[in-house]
């Protein structure tokens, strides 16, 4: 793969005297793409630099998570990147031939900071920079929510990435298209009957909340997608699952994760009354807190029925990759959680 | 309770794992062979959570009726070693009945059949909802109510600690 690697950024590159890869090595973290972090050492006119890079490539199609598609993140991290202020990654170019990585890829460079959560909640030895760094997360997503669609996503690719025929036109259009996809989706993907996920759906269907405008999401807002450094927010990353929809989606999203991996970013900003009054007073949108526990079960639909579908082909034996069957866990913890915003007893009295 | 994946696929996957991820990248013998002889180990447990209890049940049984049989053999003799082989046979006659264990598979797939039949009620409380029926809603809070404490033991159960491993 390093042999490709280089004569590929030789093409991409053909000025440079020399190109070399030091470091190429596997990296832990998204479990959606294989990624891999290697430094590029380039000599042009006479004089050597070293890139930080990293190689994000898709993994076989029977073991994918989300089935996305490289060149339209490649086009809005760049579109990100000249109309916000939001601290993206360079991406610098897509490989969208198979012939040459295997699946299609793209080369990002490997942006500065850490991404330990860990080490900023539940008193580790970040904890001091938790407050900065979850107000300006806050106020980079309202940024890309007031930011106009039409910048972000000039060609459509992110009105219906997935070909589901989400119809992002309005907001009832997109609501009813989406929710009639999440439930073909159930039947795809389910790999146990699943009652309560159903229940979840049925009961969006009929509970529709108050219309919002329709914006370019990041789509995976979670705390393990933002490196940061010495009190900021150093880049937002992983800019796969990006789409057109509804801006409390990335809310309810960092919400919900927040819970499954014990982090708290939704909790750490204390500016405006918190981070919904913060991102409100920003945007004027007006989101309640019932707003976000609907659409926690909303976003549930939208990264749960690909990843759910991964897992059904894992046990379907159609591929026997790990992490689909290790998303079992947060599966589980997921369910637990639906069981919690759909006030099942105990948690309620069954009746929402 | 989840039916599927079962303990075994769970423990299948953690086999393949091994054997793909881990040890094309163990660079000690002693590790390789530790690698190895855990995949011996995860394959003993694979091979007997199916038939553990129902195995024990079984044998269970089984002994106390050969207990029985051995004080019967043991008839008429007159001696403290006899004596203490019926006293034997008596306790295991008086000891705990336990209800013979249906095959996990059977057991799953009846399970699998019920929890399938309440997704399938949800398709259709949904109609009678939407059509303006509150009996519809009184169903699913009943449907509710089995759900929650279910979906608590679920996590309980299974979740090993909050979480994403790799992801910070």
């Amino acid at each position: 793969m390093i042999e490709a690697l280089e004569r590929m950024l030789r093409e991409q590159w053909p000025d440079a005297e020399a190109i070399s890869i030091e470091g190429f090595a596997p990296m832990a973290g998204g479990y959606s793409r294989e990624t891999f972090r290697f430094d590029c050492t380039i000599e042009r006119a006479g004089e050597r630099h070293s890139l930080p890079m990293i190689l994000r490539k898709d993994p076989g199609a029977a073991a994918a998570i989300l089935d996305t598609n490289r060149q339209a993140e490649h086009d809005l991290i760049r579109a990100v990147k000249q109309h916000t202020s939001v601290p993206v990654s360079e991406s610098y170019f897509t490989v969208m031939d198979p012939a040459v990585f295997g699946e299609s890829a793209m080369i990002i460079e490997r942006a500065r900071g850490f991404n330990e959560v860990s080490r900023l909640f539940n008193g580790g030895d970040h904890a001091g920079q938790a407050e900065s760094i979850a107000t300006e997360l806050c106020e980079y997503i309202a940024e890309l929510h007031m930011t106009d669609p039409a910048l972000l996503n000039p060609d459509g690719l992110l009105d219906d990435p997935r070909g589901e025929g989400i119809d992002p036109s309005s907001w009832d259009s997109y609501m009813d298209s989406t929710l009639a996809y999440y439930l073909r989706g159930y039947d795809r993907a389910a790999f146990e009957p699943s009652p309560a996920w159903l229940d979840s759906m049925y009961w969006m269907r009929r509970n529709k909340p108050k219309p919002a405008p329709i914006r370019v999401l990041h789509g995976d807002f979670n705390p393990s997608n933002f490196l940061y450094d010495d009190g900021h927010v150093t880049a937002l990353i992983d800019w796969e699952n990006a789409h057109m929809g509804d801006p409390r989606e990335d809310l309810a999203w960092l919400k919900h994760m927040d819970q499954l991996t014990n982090t708290n970013v939704f909790g750490s900003v204390s500016a405006d009354g918190g981070f919904l009054g913060h991102y409100n007073r920003i945007t004027g949108f007006d989101v309640t807190d019932g707003e976000i526990e609907y659409f926690r079960q909303f976003t549930a639909g939208n990264i749960g029925i690909p990843v759910v579908s991964s897992l059904k082909r894992r046990l379907d034996r159609e591929h026997f990759e790990l992490v689909p069957l290790y998303i079992m866990q947060p599966v589980v913890g997921s369910m637990f959680a639906l069981a919690g915003l759909l006030k099942y007893p105990p948690f309620g009295d069954g009746v929402i | 309770m989840y039916t599927n994946p079962t303990p075994s696929d769970i423990l299948e996957g953690v086999l393949v794992s091994l054997q793909n991820d881990i040890l094309p990248n163990v660079s000690t013998q002693k590790a390789a062979v530790a690698t190895v002889m855990l995949q011996a180990l995860v394959q003993q447990v694979r091979q007997m959570i199916p038939a553990y209890l129902q195995t024990l049940v079984l044998e269970h049984a089984d002994m106390t009726a050969v207990l029985e049989d051995m004080a019967a053999a043991l008839d008429g003799i007159d001696s403290p070693e006899a004596d203490r082989v019926r006293a034997r046979a008596l306790d295991a006659a008086n000891g705990p009945v336990f209800p013979i264990i249906p095959a996990q598979q059977e057991v799953a797939a009846a399970h699998r059949a019920l929890t399938a039949a309440m997704a399938e009620n949800i398709r259709d409380l949904d109609a009678i909802i939407t059509s303006g029926n509150t009996a519809g809603e009184a169903a699913l809070t009943r449907m509710r109510t089995h759900l929650g404490p279910r979906l608590m033991n679920d996590f309980a159960t299974m979740v090993v600690s909050a979480g994403a491993v790799g992801r910070g």
